[in-house]
């Protein structure tokens, strides 16, 4: 099944949840020293994830299937500069 | 071509005569608009020789295929011209409302070239053009010229200004709109202080017909959604219209990005505590300010109720914060702002006021400046208060350091010497913007090679790849891995790419801090095309950013840029700091990177165009 992830096209498995696809993003920013530094004061890495066009809640993370199309992004918190 | 008018103004200020020239289509598909446009005027009309203070120079205020469309961060317009602080061409962008009445006075730029014989402000009003008389505004600052000419001229006009810095010709004098939105580098308000000019008003009522309403409309409610959306899901220590971008000190701080005490240290703990979005919004009272059409809301009014620094207006943005505080080891909040809002109305840049100011204390703290050359003011490290006589200083361009001051810190440490070039920390004649070359080292990459306006952070923004995590996807750069920051291995192609997605961002003209809330190549293409119906793809997108980046090195070699220029870089960068993540991390091997990137271009080894390259861009010969 073919979806686009930050604007890259990816091959995922039917019935892949986006808590999967979150996970490896995390996992790809977590030695970043501004990732380690939010988690470290907040317990989170605040990163936002934004499926075909709309921010999805972290706690509806484990309960979405992704869907042959769908255009997965993530955003930072970081602003400005 | 849809989407724009096909239409510039020329005003010339020697012979007080304003007209109108025809701009065929092909210009607009090979430049766009915005800084594009302000580009292709310079190569057809400011011959080799031109100075930035000569009457030729030609300064141009842009709008693109983007103003007048009701999408977020569509407010945004350029002014270019040569700089009298690089002494080449440059652009800077600006904000609020002024792009969008110009836009709708049916013009796609304002050039003014010529000298008036005394002090002038120019109205335009739909087709109708005024050169008016301002000699009861020179000598006001910004703000109180800008009222005077809103309260003259009556509703509905925007209006741009100088103070008395732009008129006193201080190298890094800006342009300010509204009293919030400044065309802050490169000193084109020094550009208008040359040709006398204070001030233009501009109203319209006329709407430029685009491509496909429809799809446009659709496109605009979209993505202003996604982006309101974006921007209220950051918890409340992140949202930009809360905390303005401020809060970037907090999250450039773990990574080493600040400038501390003129680029020699590391950190300022007690700045990190004072100069950050949570007490920008308890001390100094921070409320969201927008632009027009604008969900993100990053600027903010501020007002500080008591005290030497009490003031009411414009609050410091990050810039300000790292370049006039962590920069000269201030930590005091209200002095920052203050000093800042100080800078504005005498129309000085606080990128480079701040870099100028650090030079002055490093001098005084190493004896090549003492009291005798300060006015007995005393310039030490962390000084708020002689931080902010300064400030008055140079922008009354007092006799003595505060008149050198305002040449900018390259000159003033070549008239006074003693080794003092070795901490002006610039390139080319403009201070560096507050970001770290040890943090990333493409940032060093990008100075050194930008041409749009020297060495900028928003003509070559590739320090967003890792300060903000900022990327690509759509010309691929998906993914970077953070080892990477101090890694030369791909920063040619990476500092290639931003700088020509900054060139058609800034063409276009649109609001790079959307990016921040999920605004991305994607959106911009799918705009620029349903304003234009150029149809483009993204292949052809980045195209035409190449092709502005090569006019605009183009115009550098006509203003007298050598490869000697991109090489010589500040030193200091080279010195490690002994703290953080880049801890001992200096940009060794820069030098061949430089060289790399050069090749990447399809330049020569000295950084030239060659023809090869020239031709598959078209520019052999730039139509109109």
């Amino acid at each position: 099944m073919k979806i686009t992830v930050s604007g890259k096209p990816q091959e995922i498995a039917p019935g892949t949840r986006l808590i999967a696809l979150v996970n490896q993003l995390e996992a790809r920013v977590k030695n970043d020293p501004m990732i380690v530094s939010l988690i470290q004061k907040t317990g989170r890495s605040h990163l936002l994830y934004i499926l075909n066009g709309t921010v999805v809640k972290a706690e509806d993370h484990p309960t979405i299937e992704m869907q042959e199309g769908d255009d997965l992004r993530y955003v930072h918190p970081f602003f400005g500069g | 071509m849809k989407g724009v008018w096909n239409k510039i103004l020329k005003v010339d200020l020697t012979a007080k005569k304003a007209a109108t020239e025809h701009v065929p289509d092909e210009v607009y598909a090979y430049f766009l608009g915005g800084e594009g446009l302000a580009a292709w005027v310079l190569n057809k009309e400011c011959p080799r020789g031109t100075s930035a203070f000569d009457p030729a120079n030609r300064l141009t205020l842009a709008v693109g295929p983007m103003q007048g469309i009701k999408q977020s961060g569509a407010a945004k317009w350029a002014v270019g011209g040569i700089s009298p602080s690089i002494n080449m061409n440059a652009g800077s962008a600006i904000t609020h409302a002024f792009g969008i009445e110009m836009k709708q006075a049916g013009y796609d730029a304002v050039v003014v070239h010529g000298r008036a014989e005394k002090p002038v402000y120019i109205v335009i009003d739909d087709d109708k053009v005024r050169v008016k008389d301002a000699a009861r505004l020179w000598g006001k600052d910004s703000y109180d010229a800008h009222d005077l000419i809103q309260e003259k001229e009556g509703d509905g006009f925007e209006v741009v200004t100088t103070g008395q810095a732009g008129e006193r010709l201080v190298r890094y004098a800006n342009i300010q709109t509204a009293h919030k939105s400044f065309a802050g580098r490169c000193g084109f308000g020094a550009v208008m202080g040359s040709k006398l000019l204070k001030g233009i008003a501009v109203r319209g009522s006329q709407t430029c017909p685009i491509a496909d309403p429809m799809a446009n409309d659709a496109l605009n409610k979209a993505i202003n959604k996604r982006l309101a959306e974006v921007n209220a899901s950051k918890p409340e220590l992140f949202r930009i219209s809360h905390l303005g971008t401020a809060m970037a000190t907090a999250l450039f701080a773990p990574q080493g990005n600040l400038p501390v005490k003129n680029y020699q240290l590391a950190s300022h703990p007690e700045g990190e505590t004072n100069l950050g979005g949570q007490s920008y919004v308890e001390k100094l009272n921070a409320k969201p300010w927008a632009c027009r059409y604008c969900v993100i809301k990053c600027h903010n009014k501020c007002e500080v109720k008591n005290g030497p620094y009490a003031y009411k207006g414009k609050g410091p943005e990050y810039e300000s914060f790292a370049m006039m505080g962590f920069n000269l080891l201030i930590a005091d909040q209200e002095a920052v702002a203050y000093a800042g809002e100080l800078a504005n109305r005498y129309s000085m840049d606080t990128i480079s006021l701040g870099g100028v100011l650090a030079w002055a204390m490093e001098s005084y703290e190493k004896g090549v400046l003492t009291q005798e050359d300060t006015y007995g003011i005393d310039l030490a490290w962390g000084n708020a208060a002689a931080m902010v006589e300064m400030v008055r200083k140079i922008g009354e361009r007092a006799p003595g350091l505060g008149y050198l001051l305002g040449e900018g810190c390259k000159i003033a440490s070549e008239r006074i010497g003693q080794g003092s070039e070795q901490w002006a920390i610039q390139m080319k004649g403009q201070e560096i913007a507050a970001h770290n070359w040890r943090a990333q080292y493409i940032s060093a990459l990008n100075y050194c090679t930008g041409v749009a306006s020297g060495p900028n952070h928003e003509r070559g923004n590739s320090q967003h790849i890792w300060v903000g995590h900022i990327l690509l996807p759509e010309w691929g750069i998906d993914h970077v891995e953070n080892a990477e920051r101090w890694s030369w291995e791909k920063a040619a192609e990476r500092n290639a790419k931003f700088h020509d997605y900054c060139n058609v961002i800034n063409s276009a003209v649109h609001c790079k801090f959307q990016e921040f809330a999920s605004y991305n190549l994607t959106d911009l293409l799918a705009t620029i095309n349903t304003c234009t119906g150029l149809n483009w793809s993204q292949e052809e997108l980045r195209r035409c950013g190449e092709r502005i980046t090569n006019l605009q090195k183009l115009l550098n070699i006509r203003y007298g840029w050598k490869t000697a220029d991109d090489f010589n870089y500040p030193k200091r960068f080279m010195e490690p700091v002994s703290e953080g993540v880049a801890a001992g991390k200096i940009p060794a091997g820069l030098d061949e990177a430089i060289v790399d990137y050069y090749r990447h271009r399809g330049w020569d080894d000295k950084g030239y165009p060659t023809a090869a390259k020239l031709r598959e861009l078209g520019l052999e010969s730039v139509p109109g």
